[in-house]
């Protein structure tokens, strides 16, 4: 073959370039004007699925315990539990894509373009409705705390209707990347599950990041300040401290979603700024951003595991009811319910200002 | 001369499907060839990229180009991309829109086309 490549390139230089006064020196060549190859990265593939796996497995038990412990407490369940349990079902469902995920990152995107959208679209449907949940619950508190009355006997019966706009919202913001992902082989890399919009592809990509970082971000996160601003300024000038101590569940919910979604944000704005030439595009540079995506994505995968954790080391009720139904069914001694540590719904005048958790 | 093709043969645009129309029949025409930089195993990737940053701007005598690659626009990259092999084994990204580069490839594809018949 090689030999045809060369005949090829003389004829054309024989015919082509007698009349062609370059000079034979060979070039400098400026780094910009070397191919940027895509390099596999430093990050120890099997260290990234083992982590992978950790968090697969711990997801499935921790928000399963969550999702029964709620299920369970029928009678005492408050409008942030409802909240809660649509959130651990969220986490559940994209933890079961974990596996899928960890075998592509050694392997490249082997599973085909089916796949590549049904797990896509658990992804983003999770992302979003994870932090929409979350401003949900934000504005619960909100007009439970600062409004006490007048709303509470209103919002009961619709949080059901709420949580169903938030699914049905979080799956018409991941439609376009469920529409445009497919499995496909682009020159010199692995098998990639990727947006496929042909030649503005590039394009179009920067722009649809604007839903994510919008919706799945800002907009969320704006809606929280301003409502736990507002309750927190409630609460302390009622010198109300065990209410206080009732949103520390809460607002650990939001702080680990910030510390896990926060980074991988911050690249992938990096990442746009350099794609719109904002930033100056290098090799280098271009494989850093790499390496932190790949990095803080990890820690944003790591998200679907961290809400039960926060609640059984946090949240008195959810720890007493997961005992509760242990000794319910005789797997522990009913020795171990703390006799005195019942939770009151802390704080509460109404009963719908505490939770489950 | 090795061309790329992109995994996925639809391309829209009059400019687009022309270069898959050349990646595809020069694939046909050159067998696979292992790559020199790819390395054992394809990367493992999570954002797809133009290859070449910017195009060489000096510009390069054939005489000291062994190899060219051309690889067609994508999802990957909106351009076509061009990468010579020079004599020295360094590797340039050159402009494919020099009116030089296209007649090279227009070029190859007569040749081609002859020989094949």
């Amino acid at each position: 073959t090689s030999k045809m490549e060369d005949m090829d390139w003389e004829d054309f230089l024989n015919e082509d370039f007698s009349n062609y006064s370059y000079s034979t020196d060979l070039p400098p060549i400026l780094p910009d004007s070397a191919p940027c190859r895509p390099e596999s990265l430093d990050i120890n593939k099997y260290a990234v699925v083992t982590i992978y796996a950790l968090v697969f497995l711990l997801s499935l038990l921790g928000n399963s315990l969550v999702m029964l412990v709620i299920l369970y407490s029928r009678v005492s369940r408050s409008v942030t539990d409802v909240y809660l349990l649509n959130l651990a079902m969220a986490d559940l469902l994209f933890a079961l894509t974990l596996p899928i995920w960890a075998a592509a990152k050694v392997n490249g995107w082997i599973f085909g373009t089916p796949v590549c959208k049904l797990v896509s679209l658990l992804k983003e449907v999770n992302f979003y409705s994870g932090i929409l949940l979350l401003a949900c619950i934000s504005v619960d508190r909100y007009l439970a705390i600062v409004h006490a009355t007048r709303t509470l006997t209103l919002k009961r019966h619709l949080v059901k209707f709420v949580c169903l706009g938030m699914w049905a919202l979080s799956l018409c913001l991941s439609l376009p990347v469920i529409i445009f992902r497919k499995a496909f082989h682009p020159p010199f890399s692995s098998p990639v599950c990727y947006e496929d919009m042909g030649n503005s592809t590039t394009t179009w990509r920067m722009v649809l990041r604007i839903l994510p970082q919008t919706f799945g971000f800002v907009l969320p996160l704006l809606v929280m300040l301003f409502c736990y601003g507002f309750t927190l300024h409630t609460l302390f000038k009622a010198h109300m401290g065990q209410k206080h101590r009732a949103m520390r569940v809460i607002f650990a919910v939001v702080l680990i979603f910030l510390l896990c979604w926060l980074p991988y944000h911050l690249v992938l704005l990096a990442d746009t700024l350099m794609r719109i030439q904002v930033i100056k595009e290098s090799c280098g540079r271009r494989s850093d951003i790499d390496q932190a995506l790949e990095a803080t994505e990890i820690l944003g995968f790591l998200h679907s595991c961290l809400n039960p954790v926060i609640y059984a080391f946090i949240g008195q009720k959810f720890r007493y009811g997961l005992l509760k139904i242990l000794a319910t069914h005789g797997f522990i001694s009913k020795r171990f319910l703390p006799k005195d540590s019942k939770p009151s719904f802390v704080g509460s005048s109404s009963g719908n200002t505490s939770t489950t958790v | 001369m090795r061309v790329l093709p992109r995994g996925v043969a639809r391309v829209p645009g009059p400019s687009g499907s022309l270069c898959a129309l050349i990646a595809l029949l020069l694939l046909l025409l050159t067998p696979p060839k292992p790559l020199a930089h790819a390395g054992p195993v394809a990367a493992v990737v999570q954002e797809l990229r133009c290859i070449c940053l910017k195009p060489s701007s000096g510009r390069v005598h054939p005489k000291n180009i062994v190899d060219v690659q051309v690889i067609a626009s994508g999802p990957q990259c909106s351009k076509v991309e061009v990468i010579a092999t020079l004599k020295n084994g360094k590797e340039l990204c050159l402009d494919p829109e020099a009116p030089l580069i296209q007649k090279f490839i227009q070029k190859y594809l007569n040749s081609s086309g002859k020989k094949k018949n």
